[in-house]
């Protein structure tokens, strides 16, 4: 009887260990127009490369994961700073939600310093696929030099003494695997090296670049919200799809005392002509022109000092593209964090070639751990380099100059408040086209969330100098029906100057009792006018099927996943759109002759 | 036409005394709700929106129990002399376990225009519900497949229904609902009872913002109830009937 106890208790921890659904879930009630690709697989690497709290260079990596808020970080910290931990569940004795901690618990880990974890060979194989009908224009004209299928491959797995190989190969519905004399679509291949001593990281292959507050470089995920902080390893190796936003050659990671230097190169060809092309889409021979064309060449040191929370960094790269003005350009970045007690400061400023200048501060004043407030200061140069900008705001990226507040209160352990405001302003004249010279948003949000339920209401108020002023409200409702089905309820109303835009969708989650098998249905009507809506389908490994809907329709997807065994896990998504406002759907090549389409995706998953 | 299918179905909002009526005359059908009837119920209701023309609205229908599973036919009419919207409907439902219920509604319809051809089409609905102690929600799938007659002329909606009960004798229902033609709207009822046999309820509708109440009085099997609300565009009056046999 004990044996078969075990072996129940030990199938729930292995099945439910490569699921991201709770994670999933958290993030869609904060931001869903985040959830993508690249998170997950992040998350699919701190599962596979956890974090030991035991380490202070590891710890800081828990900001990557987006899944705690500022304070519930700053606990955790403060708590594994002061003492060796034995067990990761000594974090139950912190004031923080276990929600948050179930959240965490399969990136985490702890051992005695200096020791690595005892793990085997670990190998994760990735394969989806997915396909639409009817089919698109380009495909029945047969303008599209690839098939219809959207087909991805990754695989990982730890080599021997630190190294780590990856391999990520994708295409997109109508693009061939293979392009002729301009080899492979979107394919990537890194290693990696993770030591011990005074070399800690060696990257080849696909990485990002991280410096400072992102002011000139932050090409990593990063959820551009106030109340996140952003630190960040300067450069971090990427597996993920995308074909815009990376850097591509080598790059290493020393640490001598409390100094840490980073050295990295980058030489690439972007997609596009003039200007850069960020579509990732190359199917007809036109297209096609496009890829590849740009040659862009980077080179470039970062050196920072950390002591406990306060930290000091200097980056200097010389960066050459095409596209910009075919010179070498001299960027500087200088950055400052500073932590005393219940007040954070953190600051960077950017130089181009001396006479180009970018800025932004940031203080944050927490009161007691359930109220924060925060003030943030940006400007620069509008002509400044602006090309791999982290988001500074969610709000006002555009413009050059702005003034941000906010402030978060938790009334108890069930509510919580937020509020954001922001003011923002361009400093050039733009005589040629329409130019919302400045502006000003409000968000808040109010939050209930107990072991069973949560509701979130948020509200948006967008005011731009010659334009009509928006209002935003967001419902999103989830409960625990029993302890294996979820419901959620998700509503948008936006109203643009009498213009009403609006959206509803439930989703069930169920999991059976074996946890073996996983279904979700998801149901949204929607009816636009002036603004359009974006649909997040339940979370379905490998594939990300969201989008914004104009018109007027019915979206609905099914999706089911099954555990096979301890190694092997599969799934099956369908995913109908009706339009009921129009014939077609799409224009030109993207056009399908229908007001319907079916989309169906399917994947097999692989880890030992 | 649809908005007024719409507008007339609003009028709909009946309530009854005993629990397993009160959603019985709402602005849609649930058939879930079906899984709360233990005796055979008759019961009509008559909304009259334009008197000078003779618009109404009115339903008769029948709810009985077949080899222990509940069933409702229905029959549905609206419009005038000279343009008339038949639907007849035929509902079941399925109780999942002792909180969940499925339920399944397949409507025929039928319409007639003075001078014109005839119409004839087939939709279907679904309903789920989940009841708590204190609260329920309710989902409603209205013609999913948006079928029709010619083009969008049947409605095709969404309605998430969550309903507390503040205590024995009051209960809030408030009502979230998007249609595929018309758009978002929000509704609220809130009903108050009196000794099981008196029950008045106010009814408001957001956006259009709108309002109206109705009083009910329970005798032996009967019920009645009488409702009068300010629309947008017309004040409109409706009365219901429910018999319950044996449910006394």
């Amino acid at each position: 009887m004990n044996k078969i106890l075990f072996i129940l208790f030990w199938l729930s921890i292995t099945s439910t260990a490569q699921d991201f659904s709770k994670q999933w879930r958290y993030v869609e009630s904060l931001h869903e127009k985040k959830l993508n690709d690249e998170l997950v697989e992040i998350w699919e690497y701190y599962r596979q490369n956890p974090i030991n709290l035991n380490d202070s260079d590891e710890r800081y990596q828990l900001h990557e994961l987006q899944l705690l808020s500022k304070t519930e970080l700053k606990l955790i910290k403060t708590y594994c700073r002061s003492r060796q931990l034995i067990s990761i569940y000594e974090l139950q004795g912190l004031d923080i939600n276990v929600e948050s901690l179930r959240r965490i618990k399969d990136f985490i880990y702890v051992t005695a310093k200096n020791n690595t974890k005892t793990t085997s060979k670990k190998s994760n194989l990735y394969s989806g696929v997915q396909c639409q009908t009817p089919q698109r224009a380009g495909t029945l004209n047969k303008e599209y030099i690839g098939s219809p299928f959207k087909t991805h491959f990754r695989y990982r797995t730890n080599l021997k003494k630190g190294w780590n190989l990856g391999l990520n190969w994708e295409k997109d519905s109508g693009e061939p695997l293979w392009y002729e004399n301009d080899g492979a679509n979107n394919l990537t291949i890194n290693f990696s090296y993770k030591g011990k001593y005074k070399l800690r990281k060696i990257l080849l292959g696909k990485y990002d670049i991280n410096t400072g507050e992102g002011l000139l470089f932050g090409t990593s995920y990063r959820i551009n919200n106030p109340y996140f902080l952003s630190y960040k390893p300067t450069t971090r190796k990427s597996l993920s799809s995308k074909e815009y936003n990376y850097f591509k050659g080598v790059a290493a990671h020393w640490r001598i005392r409390k100094t840490d230097v980073d050295v990295f190169a980058s030489h690439r060809k972007l997609n596009g002509k003039a200007s850069i092309d960020k579509t990732g889409l190359f199917r007809t021979p036109k297209e096609i022109e496009k890829r590849k064309r740009i040659q862009e060449n980077l080179l470039g040191i970062a050196i920072s000092i950390k002591k406990r929370e306060n930290k000091i960094s200097w980056a200097g790269i010389v960066y050459r593209s095409d596209y910009l003005n075919d010179k070498n350009n001299f960027f500087q970045s200088l950055y400052l964090s500073k932590n005393y007690y219940n007040i954070d400061y953190s600051g960077e400023i950017a130089l181009q070639n001396l006479h180009k200048w970018a800025l932004i501060q940031k203080l944050t004043i927490s009161i007691s751990n359930n109220s924060l407030i925060s003030l943030q200061f940006r400007s620069r140069n509008d002509s400044i380099f602006n090309e791999y900008k982290s988001d500074y705001s969610s709000f006002s990226n555009g413009y050059e100059n702005g003034f941000l507040w906010c402030f978060q209160h938790n009334f108890n352990e069930k509510w919580r408040l937020r509020a954001t405001f922001d003011r923002f302003r361009s400093n050039f004249i733009n005589t040629e086209g329409t130019h919302f010279s400045y502006g000003r948003k409000i968000y808040s949000e109010i939050l209930r969330s107990t072991d069973k339920r949560k509701f979130v209401l948020q509200f948006q108020n967008k005011i731009l100098s010659d334009s009509e002023e928006l209002n935003k409200f967001k419902l999103y409702y989830l409960e625990h029906l029993t302890s294996n089905l979820k419901f959620t309820a998700k509503g948008n109303y936006i109203d643009e100057s009498g213009q009403i835009n609006t959206s509803l969708q439930s989703n069930f989650y169920r999991t059976s009792n074996s946890e073996l098998d996983k279904i979700n249905i998801s149901y949204c009507v929607f009816n636009t006018q002036s603004e359009s809506i974006f649909w997040q389908a339940p979370s379905f490994y490998g594939s990300y099927n969201s989008r914004f809907l104009h018109g007027k329709g019915i979206t609905s997807s099914l999706s089911y996943q099954r555990k096979l065994n301890r190694a092997t896990k599969l799934g099956i998504q369908l995913t109908q759109l009706s339009y009921a406002d129009r014939e077609v759907i799409g224009t030109g090549n993207e056009q399908i002759d229908n007001n319907s389409k079916l989309e169906l995706s399917l994947y097999i998953k692989w880890k030992n | 036409m649809i908005k007024l299918i719409q507008v007339t179905l609003v009028l709909m909002s009946f309530c009854a005394h005993a629990q397993n009526t009160k959603n019985l005359l709402k602005t849609h059908f649930n058939p879930c709700i079906l899984e709360e009837f233990d005796t055979t119920t008759f019961y009509s209701q008559v909304n009259i929106l334009n008197s000078e023309f003779g618009v109404h609205d009115s339903k008769i229908a029948s709810i009985f129990k077949l080899q222990n599973r509940p069933f409702q036919l229905a029959y549905q009419q609206y419009g005038y002399k000279l343009f008339k919207d038949y639907k007849y409907s035929i509902s079941s439902a399925q109780k999942l376990n002792s909180k969940m219920s499925l339920g399944l509604n397949i409507n025929f319809h039928q319409l007639y225009i003075s001078g014109a051809e005839k119409h004839h089409a087939l939709s279907f609905d679904l309903g789920y519900s989940y009841k708590a102690d204190t609260y329920e929600f309710h989902i409603f799938l209205e013609n999913p497949l948006n079928n029709n007659y010619v083009e969008n002329d049947f409605e095709s909606r969404f309605i998430l229904n969550s309903l507390y009960y503040w205590n024995a004798n009051l209960y809030s229902d408030l009502q979230f609902e998007e249609s595929l033609h018309t758009g978002f709207h929000i509704r609220h009822q809130l009903t108050y009872s009196y000794q099981n046999f008196l029950s008045l309820s106010i009814l408001q509708a957001f956006h259009p913002f709108e309002y109206g109440f109705r009083l009910g009085f329970k005798k032996g099997s009967f019920q009645i109830y009488s409702q009068y609300r300010k629309l947008t565009w017309t004040n409109a009056t409706g009365f219901a009937l429910i018999y319950q046999p044996g449910n006394e």
